[in-house]
């Protein structure tokens, strides 16, 4: 392809891409995320393009990369790997490579639905066809994640072809840098890495400094344990990305912006570099961009994957290469930020909300959302449910609907316990906020906060005590080590929930905990260490009988803290079948066939095995 | 001149002074660790944190590294300071039980006792000051921070004996917990945090050990000053090269 070297290409290229992408009504898409990679969606790619060569198909094989949202199924990660049939929109779930052979020959052939790969409806076990009837889908509202499903990441036409870099066209024709700042505005987006700072009145902000250079960041650093929507977004559909930067340069004047990807993301690497490389190809990037006295160029600075570094100023640092330290925001970046310039920093949902904004006006988007939550946010919800994967839903949606109307519920018979939201150092919610919007303001008032959009479900199994202890381990393992408050305050939370949940905690412990967590989360430097004591705090608020029980009674409901627990046969239930007996590693229970067994607690090592192969629940936690 | 109050008083300071140098100026006591002059500050042992309110907002700052502004109003003592300040002192001195300097700032903040575990780690207090005057006054790089969170340390690369160090002592001196020893015995001045053993070398002068040979090396290399004129001692070089 070559060059674009101004507006009316552009749109001319638009149109003929377009009307040759709707020719092609007849495609197969595979999700190809890295989720689905990893349950062997590239197998099923292979083995369905090779059925269809062997039998001459006229039809384009297409790779959704990262996508798992979208296509019916893209984004419903527990279901992969998906397959998609358009244009009908025949949604597969847990492919295999053997069934390509009777999605070739029945779907493609005979139009004839293959019922074994369809999803059912857990309520009423009947058979969907169509991903947009699943539930899962059907409840959201998919701004960012709806390209996802028709696109080939890596192919700039797809994206042309549906649309892509229209907004731009608009922003550098039809647009002054201040009345795209003024829609951004507008639009009420706020920052969706965790903050919530208004997006558009950082760009003004920056826009005003004047230097001889200014900067763009877009963080795709995402370091949450079970949250990948960033990831997701810049796998498979990295020039929504792109041209919400380019139009971001154009408002503030930057001609220089970085991607940062921590290097554990391979797949979004990959995908950015080569959409960054097309985007050249094209002048979209690079040199007088179409045909403006504008110039913009993009490099992906990878980061060696610290949590810190994901923090705003640790990132400019790292970027810098020295080590990602954070520092004082007492100035703003926007004023001085990479290499002492005025810089914007942004999260790749933010960037990827841009050219929708430019696109059909901040008006709109202000209509979607709260009052001062606007559009919509993608979240992964995980944990003990049973849809896990990337949901988008507007703000303001209640936790219970993400929870059990898209989520469908607590998983393996479980009763709800917490729902945790904004990453490891979010606060755990109980039953009674279920009701409660998922906002920026709500959360933040429950003592939670909306983070990068991590939505960790979890159900009676999990000991609120432990949770917080784990969390707290992992902030404690990533925390820069610069400021006392998290440096040391973490390292002494965890002592003392190390010592209670192993039984030797004491009351004054709760309470000098009490004192410790918010000294943490005030006196802290950065927002690692200010908000690292979430789920210490709101376990104590939401949950505190446990801690009680821990505490007085050595006692763990959930049966997870080893050192408190013990387990026991009822009498009553064991049949003596011996399958106990045999897989207890350590030798601890003793009996005869037909006889009740029993487990002698000092040998045990309470791993749990017992409980877990006994089909007559006769083994119990006490 | 920038005009704003401290705890009611009014001050005033140059533009791109911080809240802390104003205050020490005008002899107002607020506590701190990591900062000095002769480096950049650096707001990590969170000990001079303040409470500032501007346009009608309060906050929790440090004063090191808090620029000034014009109606600024700043409160060194408020409860909510108090209880934040008395808890880092309480977490440091977990840290370094024995520095006296520690329970010196205690006393005059109201710390009486410690109430956590845990002294199984190193008795420094990562203030990074002997790291900070190594990089931005010496400029001899010869030690850093190593891992992260509870585990960082200060050490030289590889926890061995550092080329790049000069046995300056710069680093021994900053130090506010006094933890960093430098003795000098037999022509040999000794560093054993940072497995140092330097040659000291006599002034051509007044025949005393003065320095190590690699400090007057760096020294010679950075100031273009002869030989000659590198071996006589700070004291002797007074009445040698005075015109």
């Amino acid at each position: 392809m070559s060059r674009i070297s101004n507006i009316e290409e552009l749109t001319g290229l638009y149109k003929t891409l377009e009307e040759k992408y709707l020719k092609k009504e007849r495609y197969v898409s595979v999700c190809s995320d890295t989720a689905c990679r990893a349950m062997g969606a590239m197998e099923v790619f292979e083995a369905l393009k090779k059925e269809i060569e062997s039998h001459g198909l006229e039809i384009e094989l297409r790779i959704k990369d990262e996508l798992v949202k979208d296509t019916g199924c893209h984004g419903f990660c527990g279901q992969g790997p998906v397959v998609v049939i358009h244009p009908e929109k025949i949604f597969y779930r847990k492919v295999k490579p053997s069934d390509a052979k009777n999605i070739v020959e029945q779907t493609l052939l005979k139009h004839e639905v293959v019922t074994k790969l369809l999803y059912k409806n857990p309520d009423t076990n009947e058979d969907i066809i169509h991903e947009e009837e699943i539930p899962f889908y059907k409840r959201q509202t998919r701004l960012l994640m709806n390209m996802n499903n028709k696109i080939n990441p890596i192919n700039i036409e797809d994206y042309i072809a549906i649309g892509g870099y229209q907004a731009l066209a608009k922003a550098l024709s039809k647009m002054q840098p201040d009345e795209i700042i003024e829609e951004m505005k507008a639009s009420g987006l706020r920052g969706r890495g965790g903050a919530g700072f208004p997006t558009g009145w950082k760009w003004e902000d920056a826009k005003k400094h004047n230097s001889d250079i200014k900067y763009l960041i877009c963080n795709a650093d995402e370091g949450d344990p079970g949250a990948y929507m960033d990831r997701s977004l810049l796998e498979g559909n990295p020039h929504s990305v792109l041209e919400g930067m380019i139009i971001g340069a154009y408002a503030v004047g930057a001609p220089k912006g970085f991607i940062y990807v921590r290097r554990e993301y391979p797949l979004a690497l990959e995908n950015a570099a080569i959409a960054i490389q097309n985007a050249k190809k094209l002048g979209l990037l690079g040199k007088n961009i179409l045909g403006k006295d504008f110039s913009f160029d993009i490099t992906i600075a990878r980061g060696g994957g610290a949590f810190v570094a994901g923090e705003s100023s640790a990132l400019m640092l790292s970027i810098e290469g020295k080590p990602a330290e954070p520092r004082s925001k007492y100035i703003h970046a926007t004023e001085s930020g990479l290499y002492e310039k005025p810089t914007v920093l942004n999260n790749v949902e933010t960037w990827a909300n841009v050219p929708i904004i430019i696109n059909k006006g901040g008006k709109w988007y202000a209509s979607i959302g709260t009052e001062n939550s606007k559009g919509t946010k993608i979240f992964s919800l995980v944990g003990d449910v049973v849809n896990t994967g990337l949901v988008e839903v507007p703000m303001g949606m209640k936790l219970r609907q993400v929870i059990f109307d898209i989520g469908g519920g607590i998983s393996k018979g479980k009763k709800f316990k917490g729902v945790q939201t904004g990453g490891p150092s979010g606060g755990v919610l109980p039953e009674t906020l279920l009701d409660m919007p998922v906002d920026y303001d709500s959360l933040t008032e429950a003592g939670s906060m909306m983070g990068s959009g991590g939505m960790i479900v979890m159900g009676d199994s999990t000991c609120m005590v432990d949770v917080a202890k784990y969390y707290v381990n992992f902030l404690k393992g990533e925390s820069c080590g610069k400021c006392t408050p998290c440096r040391e305050g973490l390292r002494q939370m965890h002592n003392i929930l190390d010592r209670i949940t192993k039984g030797t905690g004491t009351f004054e412990d709760v309470t000098l905990m009490e004192e410790l967590a918010p000294v943490v989360a005030t006196a802290s430097l950065c927002g690692l260490g200010k908000s690292a004591p979430n789920p210490v705090l709101t376990t104590l608020k939401y949950f505190r009988e446990e801690y009680e029980e821990h505490v007085k009674e050595k006692k763990c409901r959930a049966g997870v803290c080893k050192a408190i627990i013990h387990y026991e046969i009822i009498p009553e239930l064991c049949k003596g079948c011996l399958l106990c007996l045999k897989r207890c590693p350590s030798g601890a229970v003793v009996g005869k066939k037909k006889e009740i067994h029993k487990i002698i607690q000092e040998k045990c090592i309470k791993c749990g095995v017992c409980m877990d192969v006994c089909n007559l629940d006769a083994v119990k936690v006490i | 001149m920038i005009n704003f109050s401290i705890n009611n008083r009014g001050v005033t300071g140059s533009e791109g002074k911080t809240i802390l140098q104003v205050a020490l100026e005008a002899g107002i006591y607020i506590p701190h660790l990591c900062n000095n002059d002769a480096v950049k500050p650096y707001a990590a042992c969170r000990m001079c944190l303040v409470e500032v309110t501007k346009k009608g907002r309060k906050k929790l700052v440090t004063a090191c590294d808090y620029p000034i502004s014009n109606g600024l109003e700043v409160n060194s003592n408020t409860a909510l300071v108090q209880k934040n300040r008395k808890m880092v002192l309480e977490l440091l001195l977990v840290r370094s039980p024995n520095s006296t300097v520690l329970w010196d700032m205690a006393k005059k903040i109201g710390v009486e006792k410690v109430r956590f575990t845990g002294q199984d780690v190193d008795d420094c207090i990562l203030c990074g000051l002997c790291v900070r005057t190594c990089n931005e006054v010496v400029g001899a790089h010869a030690i850093g921070f190593e891992s992260r969170g509870p585990s960082r340390v200060v050490s030289t690369p590889f926890n061995e004996e550092n080329p790049a160090c000069i046995a300056c002592g710069a680093c021994s001196v900053v130090c506010p917990v006094d933890i960093i020893p430098m003795f000098e015995h037999d022509g040999i001045r000794e560093m054993p945090r940072w497995h140092k053993k330097a040659q000291l070398v006599r002034c051509s002068k007044c025949k005393k050990y003065f320095a190590t040979k690699e400090e007057l090396k760096f020294i010679k290399e950075k100031s273009n000053l002869s030989e000659e004129e590198i071996l006589v001692c700070p004291n002797c070089r007074k009445y040698s090269f005075r015109v």
